[in-house]
């Protein structure tokens, strides 16, 4: 087992210990204030949860809010700021479909092919002393994220999306007020430039969380197929 | 049986015993190592939180597990990301999962859940497999395997049960 999978071991063994000392609390008080309190407290989280869990409310409210309202501003991406990105504008957008079922949605709020698990890499074409590799991005509605190229890859990858052109862009945001009228999605073409093929990582951020994420240019990531066909080197 | 009393009375035995089959489950059905790994922590919280309304008379501690990892996975992938609810509700901090991690996790992908899988007749395993982890709707899988629609039926359901007697035989 792995550092990570051990720590969770450990936050669970923790978890359990309060959930035990919780549980004997009522028993180690003294007088019938301190005993009744906790135990109505209890009951009412119990309520509430019992109403939470039947129901589902809690999570497809969250759903409903951000599918149809847009994230809150408590959703803001915590890192790199604002000034800092370039702010993809809705009005490049190309289409309003929905991303093709091998490819998953990251954080909720985009999709983008070549990733290993899911696809082969993305196939590559000579433009100029670099390679250029054609891709699409699937934004959901009213979803706010940033994409975010590693400050120690950008000399080697730059991305454009929408009309951008050359793309010297590390750090693409979405428009927050972009949301298709009938819609869940919008979709933007666009791609990356590399020097040579590689297996690239990405940040994509969301709704206060961060997601790395790799895609194969012109050549796998560890245990991907390569491209389609041949890429140009 | 073991797990049951593991579940019970010793939460991190229980988990030491699952983890690599919730982890198969979760990466089959969601083939994101990292999402997969998450979703792994919340299932293993929930059932922490949930263990006193488990009943033996239901199925196995197992099978009751892998319920709540598929629900957990099927709001996953609806939503792009695991909610942290039961781990919050446990004061549980968040964990930032190392290449090792999921290195570990990509490594037992093949593993617990094909072994389980394994154990069912051919046409009912692909039916399952294709349904079940791979999301194929019964007339998409019906057009690639040549069979009626109705077939396919037939062979998810009794391959969902056979799965449902194995997984209460435990332990694995």
């Amino acid at each position: 087992m792995t550092h990570g999978f051990d720590q969770l071991a450990r936050e669970l063994s923790g978890a359990e210990r309060r959930l035990e000392v919780g549980a004997r609390r009522p028993h180690t008080l003294h007088g019938l204030r301190a005993l009744v309190l906790p135990l109505a407290t209890s009951a009412v989280a119990a309520a509430v949860l019992a109403v939470v869990l039947l129901t589902g409310a809690g999570g497809r409210r969250a759903t409903t809010h951000l599918r149809n309202s847009g994230p809150s501003s408590s959703s803001a991406p915590p890192a790199a700021p604002r000034q800092h990105g370039w702010m993809l504008p809705c009005g490049q957008s190309v289409g309003t479909q929905p991303p093709p079922r091998a490819i998953h949605v990251l954080l909720g709020a985009l999709a983008l092919p070549g990733r290993p698990d899911e696809s082969r890499a993305l196939q590559t074409g000579r433009d100029g002393a670099r390679l250029f590799a054609k891709s699409g991005l699937w934004v959901r509605s009213g979803v706010r994220f940033q994409l975010i190229v590693p400050p120690a890859v950008r000399e080697r990858l730059t991305m454009t999306w929408g009309n951008a052109g050359e793309g010297n862009h590390g750090n693409v945001m979405i428009d927050p007020a972009c949301r298709a009228a009938s819609a869940r999605w919008v979709n933007f073409v666009g791609g990356y430039w590399v020097r040579h093929p590689m297996c690239a990582t990405l940040i994509v951020v969301s709704d206060g969380r961060r997601r790395r994420i790799r895609i194969g240019i012109g050549t796998g990531c560890p245990g991907q197929p390569g491209p389609a066909a041949p890429s140009q080197r | 049986m073991e797990t049951e009393r593991e579940l019970r009375e010793d939460f991190e035995r229980f988990y030491r015993a699952n983890l690599k089959v919730v982890l198969s489950y979760c990466v089959a059905r969601t083939r994101d190592p990292e999402l997969a790994a998450d979703l792994a922590a919340e299932t293993f919280a929930a059932a922490l939180t949930a263990r006193d309304g488990y009943a033996p008379a239901q199925g196995s501690a197992r099978r009751w597990l892998l319920g709540i990892a598929a629900h957990k996975t099927s709001d996953a992938l609806r939503r792009g990301h695991v909610q942290r609810r039961a781990q919050r509700q446990l004061g549980m901090a968040e964990i930032t999962w190392s290449e090792d991690d999921l290195a570990y996790v990509t490594s037992i992908e093949p593993g617990s859940l094909d072994l389980v899988l394994a154990e069912l007749p051919e046409d009912q395993r692909r039916a399952v497999q294709a349904h079940v982890v791979d999301e194929l709707g019964y007339g998409e899988i019906a057009q690639v395997t040549g069979v009626s629609e109705q077939t396919v039926r037939k062979r998810v359901s009794r391959g969902l049960a056979a799965l449902r007697r194995q997984l209460d035989q435990e332990p694995r």
